[in-house]
């Protein structure tokens, strides 16, 4: 089915498929004033008035999503929107496998590729209230292999790179902030880059191998003195073995998932759920979605156990799991009694780490960019002056995204938690951008703040 | 940065950091601690406080007691002006094996600098002296200071006179172009040769400073330094009375701090702890002297250091710091007001000197960490990669002791260890304030 569907003539047949089954399944979706029960996950729902939200306002987010599905832009979606810790607005949309004409469902499973990137920091700021770590620490505290690290100088005349000894040795407040020296390789072309390409440190077989492989790469830049989205939590994901004693996988679902109960939450999808699976499209320059892969990142078979877990990139789960997550760090750390960290680590986590000389706009990763207003902390963009960053979220909303699409926000000044997940890879500039779109539909739907 | 890097490990033994304003207290809802403070533990959770949670302190502690990292040590955390944590672990001294106990009295070294930061305060109250005061109105023999401008081709220093004459404000946040005599500088040279902090007594101190020129213009940097001990003096001219009379008079008697003062008496002696310093493998050894610090605290000394003269069970020094934390008094005994505590603990260092150029140890002058009178501000917690609450005022000593007063939280600690030398005592300090918030669950309680 999946080779077929790579043929122009079987795609054309299934882009069809997909128009039919899109309408059929949101004017059901239409036809239900109420949002699909979810008593099943135990969330608390409220109508959207009781916290300041207004229904029909609320109705342009549905609209947004239905046309984004209607027009190709998505197979499917699963969004879930929260404030004061309700749930207001929980619903499904599209296809999850537009092949086999499955509709989307809330207890759907995504790839949330980068999204990964904020459990890691959780998991590191866990630690780091247990006393293992501080900011200022030398990341080759942890790992000695970082001990002789070499910053890239430009090449010489002889088309030899010039390395130098860096200013001072990279630090943990920098590995977490992506201001460290490392990059990923695979969206720069800068010499260093393509060293990463050459070695393919994320194709480690475990992650001793990927520090081994990391340890002989020198830093893009000197510490502290560039942004570079970068392999900076994978990195953190071996630290968190070294500190812990664990696998990163088990630190995660013994520290994380299972106290917050976010059931689907893992490296892998086992057999058992597969049929959950939502499955992943890309962006075809003809326009509309393909099951064919193409871009930068290479597809990747979350079905095995990996044996390299990515902690900057590596996990998968549903909306509700990682509403889950991101209503804790909503809560100051707490969810529905189970504390995970204490408020002050999730202010810290939460703030901006970038020194302000280096938000100018020069240092971005796609829509992403760090400017007067929007800043980096640890393992999360952060809004801390929204009017400058000319977004309309409340003072110090904190949030990332993964490859496939996916997105999440929380507002601690507005009490608000947003989760929206597509798997749609190689978005860019010219399709629909759903996260900060959704961001506009929602403030503009909260029309009562002070509740 | 030059002149702290080199001075680093020593000026970081040296001393300790305050902090910043009390602009969120409440003083009048506040609890007056329980005169015995070791009888007021209360429960941690009504506080705001998981008891699980603070299990992680005892751990760092008692894990550091473990490893043989330090002897002893004895803690106190106390929030709303109510004591959650008050324990003791390990040795008082190791040769004996006699157990650290909570009455025991600890070499504050610079923690000794804050107390001299309200002592001052307490003349600036009574309108005797203002922080434009260019220093020499209170030091005639400071009016003809140098400064020093590098060497000639000879090899000799290049000395002007200063832009403008140092202030008060500048020789209470150690701007004013004093240094210590830790550094490599030709002016720490100087104090070394001169033995400054060896003098026999205050006016023989300021008698050596008057000949040694500043090491940089006043205001333009940030060097830690004998400044405290220059207060100290001050404290005398402006009182009329001694250093440690007028420190027993206006502050240990009115707080209780009953074993605070610059010396151990006989009677005491017992209870004092020994003080020890890694040697080259890393083990702890008795401490032998030989940092230019105060070493003998058995008799009464001749020079009371401002800077570092001080000695006081840990009970003691929460008592001090209660005090900043309730903003200026402590079980009805107004020391300070509120106002006058809140511009002691307010960053006074202007933004071009918190670039990460100047500090000691892990106390870089940064954006959001700056310092105050007499002790370092945090007034960026977050810019700062810190968790503690806005306006946190802190500082340390040479033997390791340390304490910080958060007036945002309403949190107060202090833990006393007698390690000198070590640079893994700023790392155990700053390891404490992860710790510490990740207890406070409860932060609206």
């Amino acid at each position: 089915m999946r080779s077929n569907w790579r043929k122009p003539a079987a795609r054309a047949v299934l882009a069809a498929l997909l128009f039919a089954c899109t309408l059929q399944f949101a004017t059901a979706q239409q036809g239900k004033p109420q949002p699909q029960a979810h008593a099943a996950v135990g969330l608390p729902e409220v109508k959207p008035e009781t916290v300041g939200f207004s229904s029909e306002r609320l109705e342009r987010l549905h609209t947004l999503m239905h046309q984004a599905v209607e027009q190709q832009q998505v197979a499917g979606v699963v969004t879930i929107l929260a404030r004061h810790g309700k749930v207001v607005d929980y619903r499904a949309y599209g296809m999850r496998d537009v092949a086999a004409a499955a509709p989307m469902t809330k207890d759907a499973i995504f790839r949330d590729y980068s999204m990964t990137k904020p459990v890691t920091g959780v998991a590191m700021m866990i630690l780091y209230e247990e006393g293992k770590w501080l900011p200022s620490d030398p990341i080759a505290k942890f790992i000695p292999e970082f001990a002789h690290l070499k910053v890239y100088k430009g090449m010489d005349a002889d088309g030899k790179m010039i390395l130098a000894d860096p200013e001072h040795a990279p630090t943990m407040r920098e590995l977490m902030s992506h201001t460290a020296g490392f990059t990923y390789g695979i969206f720069g072309n800068t010499p260093v880059d393509k060293m990463y390409r050459d070695v393919s440190p994320l194709s480690s077989k475990d992650l001793q191998e990927f520090i081994d492989k990391m340890a002989r790469l020198p830093l893009a830049y000197e510490p502290g003195k560039g942004w570079t989205y970068s392999v900076s939590m994978d990195i953190e994901g071996y630290i968190v073995e070294k500190l812990s004693g664990k696998p990163l996988a088990a630190f995660m679902r013994d520290e994380i998932f299972k106290p917050l109960g976010m059931k689907d939450a893992g490296f892998h999808v086992p057999p058992e759920e597969v049929n959950r699976f939502a499955s992943v499209y890309w962006v075809d320059p003809k326009g509309g979605l393909t099951a064919k892969p193409s871009g930068v990142i290479p597809a990747k078979d979350f079905t095995i156990e990996p044996t390299m877990p990515s902690g900057g990139g590596g996990l998968v789960s549903t909306a509700e799991d990682y509403y889950r997550f991101a209503q804790m760090l909503g809560n100051g750390g707490v969810l529905n009694g189970k504390r995970i960290l204490a408020p002050a680590t999730v202010k810290l986590m939460g703030s901006n780490h970038v020194p302000v000389e280096l938000l100018t706009g020069q240092y971005s990763i796609g829509l992403q960019v760090l400017r007067p207003g929007f800043g980096y902390g640890y393992n999360c963009a952060v809004v801390f002056d929204p009017p400058t960053a000319n977004l309309p979220e409340g003072k110090d909303t904190f949030f990332w995204d993964g490859a496939a699409g996916t997105w999440f926000w929380v507002d601690p000044t507005n009490d608000v938690v947003f989760v929206g997940m597509i798997q749609r890879m190689g978005g860019g500039p010219m399709t629909w951008n759903l996260e900060y779109q959704s961001r506009s539909v929602v403030y503009q739907a909260l029309v009562d703040p002070q509740k | 940065m030059r002149i702290m890097r080199v001075g680093f490990v020593v000026a970081g033994l040296l001393l300790g950091r305050c902090g910043v304003q009390a602009q969120t207290q409440k003083p009048a809802t506040l609890q007056p601690a329980n005169p015995a403070v070791s009888q007021a533990v209360v429960k941690p959770e009504p506080v705001g406080i998981s008891s699980e949670r603070l299990e992680r302190l005892h751990a760092l502690l008692q894990e550091e007691v473990d490893k043989k990292q330090i002897p002893g040590f004895v803690s106190i955390l106390a929030r709303h002006g109510k004591v959650v944590e008050f324990r003791s672990g390990g040795q008082r001294d190791i040769a004996s094996g006699a157990a650290m106990t909570k009455d025991a009295i600890f070499r504050d070294y610079s923690m000794t600098k804050p107390v001299t930061g309200v002592a001052m305060m307490i003349l600036y109250e009574q309108g005797k002296w203002l922080p434009s005061d260019p220093i020499s109105k209170f030091i005639p023999e400071f009016a003809h200071l140098k400064v020093f401008k590098g060497m000639d081709a000879d090899g000799k220093m290049i000395l002007v006179d200063p832009d403008h004459a140092p202030t008060m404000r500048e020789l209470m946040s150690h701007s004013a172009g004093f240094t210590y005599g830790f550094g490599t500088t030709p002016m720490d040279a100087l104090y070394r040769d001169a033995k400054v902090l060896q003098s026999q007594n205050l006016q023989a101190m300021v008698d050596k400073l008057a000949k040694i020129p500043l090491l940089y213009q006043p205001g333009t940097q940030w060097v830690y330094s004998v400044s405290m001990d220059i207060e100290g003096y001050i404290v005398e001219k402006l009182s009329g009375q001694t250093l440690p009379d007028f420190m027993r008079d206006h502050i240990f008697k009115p707080l209780g701090m009953k074993d605070a003062g610059f010396y151990v008496p006989a009677e005491k002696r017992g209870r004092f702890v020994t003080n020890y310093r890694p040697d080259a493998q890393g083990n702890l050894a008795v401490d032998g002297g030989g940092s230019g610090l105060p070493v003998d605290f058995t008799t009464e000394p001749s020079m009371p250091s401002g800077g570092g003269g001080m000695v006081s069970t840990a009970e003691d020094y929460y008592r001090f710091a209660q005090m900043l934390a309730n903003g200026g008094e402590l079980n009805g005994k107004r020391i300070l007001a509120p106002a006058t505590v809140r511009q002691m603990t307010s960053n006074h260092l202007p933004p071009n000197l918190l670039t990460g150029a100047y500090g000691g140890g892990m106390h870089v002058m940064r954006p959001g960490f700056g310092y105050g009178i007499n002790c370092a501000v945090v007034y960026d917690p977050p810019e700062a990669n810190l968790p503690d609450g806005k306006g946190t005022f802190l500082w340390d000593g040479a033997a390791g002791t340390w304490f910080w007063v958060d007036p945002t939280n309403d949190v107060v600690f202090v833990t006393m260890i007698q390690r000198m030398g070590s640079p893994d005592n700023h790392h155990l300090e700053y390891t404490s304030h992860a710790v510490v918030y990740g207890a406070l669950v409860d932060p609206a309680k």
